[in-house]
Parts: C-alpha cells; structure tokens; sequence
C-alpha cells in the first residue's frame, strides 16, 4: 500500500504524509474511510511508531484526517473538493519529479523536453484509441 | 532522560570507554553504529547495569532507590540465557528475580517455538526470540539491544520487530540498539550515532542525516572530504562522507 523509499532526502514523515495525501485526492480512500492504526502502519512498513504518529498529527492539522478518540483516523468529509490540496499535490508530485531528473544528471532544457515529448505521445496515443 | 558523563571503563589494561558523555531522551530510538572495539558494546552493557564503570557516572532518572535493572530490558550479543531450562521455566526463574508476572511467551509461541524443550536445543533465532518475550514481559521503560539479531532469519526477524514496534507504540520505552544491520532499522530510529576510536563522531538525526551525507564513488577522494568510513562495494571504493558541505559539493561533481 504505502512504501518508503530509503535512498530519498525526504524524511519519512513527509513521505508518508504525501502518499496518504495522494491517496485521499486520488480518491482511493473514500471518505470516512479509516486509516490503518499506529501499530499497524508501523508495522508494515517498519517504521518508528512515533513517526507514524507525527504523519497523522500533520494529516489531521491540514485538515485531511480526522481523529476520533478510542475510535481511529478517518478521512474528512469534503476534503477531496478541496482545489488548494489537487494543487499543492500536483506541485509537490513536480518537485519530486525535478529532484529524480537532477538526480540522474538531467539538465533543465533536458527536463522540460523530456516531459513535452512525453505528454505529446500520450495525447497522440489516445487520439488514436 | 538518562544522562551518562564522564564515563571510563577498561578492561585491564585495555582502556574502551574515556570521559564518555552521552544523554538519552526518553522515548527516543536510537541506533548506535562505528567499527569494532570502539566500545558500543560495553555503552550497552553499562546501561544495562550488567558491567561497572571505573569513574564516572550514569544516572537513569529514576526516583531515588529504583534498581535500573528493574526497568531496563537487555539483549546481549552472547546466548548464554538459562540454557538448561525450558522458556517456561526461564521465564518463571526471570519473573522471580525482577518480581514481575511470568511472560506468557505468546510471541515465542507465535513463531512456532516449542515450548517444551532446553533453551539450549533451540535455534538461536528461537533463542533469541524467547529471551526477547521474556525481557519485554517486565514492562522496560528502557529496551538495549546489542548485534544478535544477524544470526536471526528474515521470517523471525519481522515477528520481533513487529513486536518490538508494539511494544515502543504501547509503552514508549527509549530503545537504543548497537551494530544492527542499517536497513533493518534505519526508519526505527530517530538518532543515529557514530562511535570512532576517538569517541563520538556523528551524533544526528535520521532525518538530518540523511540531507548531510553522500556516498561518493571513487578511488581517490580529496583530503577535506570528512570522511566517515569507506567501504568495498563490488569492486569499487564508496566514500560516505559527513558532512557533505556546499564547499564540498562545489568540488565536486
């Protein structure tokens, strides 16, 4: 489900928070729909418990979970209409797109053509289908 | 917070451990990582209680009059753990030593361990796992794990770390671990810290760590890279160097 990328400078909090996030927006957990707990989350992926706890802290501050007591974490009603969060996702999926490129040595021109050519083909692509 | 300052210990002769100081919060995980003989070990055995320095102090804080070694679980690098009995036995000889209740050894129990028969005739994954169900039955306020899980297998490995975690999210214990394979632990703990002949050369957050460090591929490196260690991989030379500065990068590349 969630995986944590070891070789990646982003802390893990934040890597979880932006899978999580992603998959609120994506619509892949629905709303009201509940998170996996602390233990289990931490399980799985191996994780600090305490890191886990932080992710769901941040989540339910920006409004994306909500935590109800004895209970779990769910998602927010409302929260996929939210166009502030489509938009701050998709820039955070760029920037980490731009950090992967430079990784690999690409250059700014090479980027930029690369993601034009890339976008070209597949509006071609379903011109043809 | 536990706070050890200005701590020497030496075997004989053999001096490991000269004014260490180090402070612990609580709740925090911490991984504890260097080359052999620079004393990460015995950092474990003396929180532990299990060893004595020669000067110096540790104070676990506690109130006045609580034996550390009530609250501390310690898992050593050498098995040599009431061999004779059986895990139920051990785990009643345990109990009555720290006054708590028995371990039910459910988790040795989960991975199959039977039971029935001498510590001494387990494998050593199995042994490791019922001396974990018993140390962590007595309710740890601090867990110490030394280098024994390599010799544990992969499928054990993750019934004890999901225990382990469990156990961190239930009681929020400080966990200090030493040597233990990095990608095992390496989203464990918080802190990581790098013992060196010299005493402590890293002290740093995972996550802070990780922005500070670069493996650099090569056969030479220029001299005012800091360089942690270097290691073979394949055939080539990997330089992890820390911190990797601005300086440094402009260099390089």
């Amino acid at each position: 489900m969630y995986s944590i990328d070891s070789r990646s400078v982003i802390p893990v909090y934040e890597q979880l928070k932006r899978q999580i996030v992603l998959s609120i927006v994506s619509g892949r957990l629905d709303e009201g729909e509940k998170l996996p707990s602390i233990r289990e989350l931490a399980a799985a992926l191996r994780i600090n418990p305490n890191t886990v706890a932080k992710t769901y802290r941040q989540l339910e501050t920006d409004g994306y979970v909500t935590s109800r007591k004895g209970l779990g974490v769910f998602v927010s009603a409302g929260v996929r209409e939210l166009q502030s969060n489509r938009i701050e996702i998709f820039e955070e999926l760029t920037d980490e797109y731009i950090s992967k490129a430079a990784g690999l040595g690409l250059n700014a021109d090479e980027i930029i053509k690369g993601l034009a050519g890339r976008l070209k083909g597949e509006i071609e692509h379903d011109k043809n289908e | 917070m536990i706070r050890m300052s200005n701590l020497s210990f030496a075997y004989g002769e053999r001096e490991i451990l000269k004014d260490f100081n180090l402070e612990l919060k609580a709740g925090e995980t911490v991984m504890i990582t260097g080359p052999n003989g620079v004393g990460k070990s015995t950092i474990l055995r003396l929180l532990a209680g299990v060893l004595i320095q020669q000067s110096g102090e540790i104070d676990h804080g506690y109130p006045k009059g609580t034996d550390p070694r009530q609250k501390t679980a310690f898992l050593p690098d050498s098995l040599s753990f009431y061999r004779s009995m059986t895990p139920l036995e051990a785990a009643k000889f345990h109990a009555g030593i720290f006054g708590t209740e028995p371990s039910d050894l459910e988790l040795a129990q989960k991975a199959g361990v039977d039971l029935s028969r001498h510590i001494n005739e387990l494998s050593v994954g199995q042994r490791v796992l019922v001396q974990m169900a018993i140390i962590l039955s007595t309710d740890p306020e601090l867990i110490l794990i030394d280098e024994v899980l390599h010799s544990v297998d992969p499928y054990l490995r993750n019934i004890l770390f999901t225990e382990l975690i469990e156990v961190m999210e239930e009681k929020n214990p400080t966990v200090v671990m030493v040597n233990l394979n990095f990608h095992d632990i390496e989203h464990l703990a918080g802190r990581v810290i790098f013992l060196g002949r010299e005493g402590i050369r890293l002290d740093e957050s995972v996550d802070l760590l990780k922005a500070k460090t670069r493996r650099v591929i090569a056969e030479e490196i220029p001299s005012e890279y800091p360089v942690l260690l270097t290691e073979n991989v394949m055939g080539s030379r990997h330089h992890i160097v820390y911190p990797f500065e601005k300086k440094n990068r402009r260099n390089h590349r």
